[in-house]
């Protein structure tokens, strides 16, 4: 991406926002959903085998909801990583675009300080 | 109403030793040693009536274990991110990044105006399907807790009935009335906070009827003898049955509107969105699939 004087980077916060806040989000949602698996769905409040059509279906159900929330977690998490690892990305493009602004910037210095040959324009 | 799964145990074994004691005594106050068969029988289907409640859950062994774990752990951990909350994870990465900026199309304006409000919705909507989910789960308690209830005032008003019948067989009155537990309604077990998320307030809506059914089946027993009196004790244990069975209805449709965010129409706003994460250059949220 091109930057012009419209830009203006802090490249520290970006990397810390996806080192620290990024992966403090994703690892509430991990854990959340850890346990959300082990005491709640695993061992569901509901008997295996209860009386009749209607308590089987809700135990279904309930299997069901939470496995669809379970799921939705883990792309959760996956997505914030994704973007944790595009934030990392991005700071580092602009600091390699600084960085060859720089360099840039040195060699037209360069060329300015240089001995003029053939007595000037 | 004990939720503890061996006291309820405990209770229904002593109502239940009441309500045989009252029935021999009975049987042989009016009955001599006839219609002994008929007896039996119908004890049998008695012992039938009894064994739903025990077949549909347990509370301390049970229902309490994904109430505690969701209120004790999970929701503590995710109470952060409801989007009234000014100093939430996503507010503060905002914060972070104030000099982060560019015009409309940039990677900044992308990442603060596209992709973080639809994570903080996401967030949210995760903490509302657990605040769903343990709501659904303290409703099924209190059905359980209920149909308990419902089942020792069945049998203490037939054991009753049916003293009260021998009484009037001896011509004699004193007999101590038994004890009949008031019923508990099940408002006052079936909230768990005041979300105001859309999603959670779908769920809450649908969870406003529990109980309605649970709550009106009687429990008075009556009848001129012993069997007119398990006669009719039997079809109130078979009122509750199937009120519990129709309260099941209810919360399935509660875990309905669940599924419907965490998997149907809604499920976008259930998820952050994507970030392409090719690593080149600084247009990976340009890319961002919102």
């Amino acid at each position: 991406m091109p930057e012009t004087s419209r830009y203006t980077q802090d490249t520290e916060a970006i990397r810390d926002v996806a080192n620290s806040d990024f992966a403090a989000i994703a690892d509430d949602l991990a854990e959340a959903r850890r346990v959300f698996i082990a005491s709640c769905i695993d061992t569901a409040g509901f008997f295996e085998d209860p009386p009749g059509p209607e308590l089987y279906s809700l135990r279904c159900k309930w299997a069901e909801a939470g496995e669809a929330i379970a799921r939705g977690m883990a792309l959760s998490v996956e997505r914030i990583e994704d973007a944790a690892a595009s934030l990392r990305q991005t700071a580092d493009d602009y600091d390699d675009a600084d960085d060859q602004a720089a360099a840039d910037l040195d060699g037209i210095n360069g060329l300015a300080d240089a001995p003029q040959s053939g007595g000037g324009f | 109403m004990p939720k503890d799964d061996a006291t309820f145990t405990s209770d229904l074994d002593a109502v239940r030793e009441k309500f045989q004691e009252a029935s021999e005594k009975n049987m042989r106050e009016a009955y001599g040693f006839m219609l002994r068969d008929q007896f039996e029988s119908q004890m049998n289907r008695v012992q039938s009536g009894l064994r739903f409640v025990n077949e549909i859950g347990s509370i301390s062994g049970g229902t309490a274990i994904v109430t505690d774990a969701l209120e004790l752990q999970v929701l503590p951990r995710l109470k952060e991110y409801e989007l009234s909350n000014n100093e939430g994870p996503v507010q503060i990465v905002r914060g972070k990044l104030e000099e982060w900026h560019g015009p409309e199309g940039s990677a900044s304006y992308q990442f603060k105006w596209a992709y973080l409000p639809q994570l903080a919705t996401a967030l949210e909507n995760q903490l509302a399907a657990m605040q769903s989910m343990a709501a659904i789960m303290t409703s099924y308690e209190a059905v359980l807790d209920q149909v308990r209830q419902k089942t020792l005032d069945i049998l203490k008003e037939a054991t009753k009935a049916i003293d009260d019948n021998t009484e009037q067989v001896e011509q004699a009155s004193s007999v101590a009335a038994m004890v009949t537990a008031v019923v508990t309604g099940l408002a006052g077990g079936a909230t768990v906070g005041g979300p105001k998320a859309p999603f959670a307030a779908a769920v809450f809506g649908a969870l406003g009827a529990v109980g309605v059914k649970l709550d009106a089946v009687a429990t008075a027993t009556e009848g001129d003898n012993w069997f007119d009196i398990t006669g009719d004790m039997l079809e109130k244990l078979q009122d509750v049955a199937t009120a519990t069975k129709e309260e099941a209805g209810v919360l399935a449709s509660a875990l309905d509107e669940v599924l419907n965010y965490a998997a149907g129409d809604f499920s976008s706003e259930f998820v952050p969105p994507a970030v392409l994460s090719t690593g080149v250059s600084a247009a990976a949220f340009d890319g961002f699939a919102g």
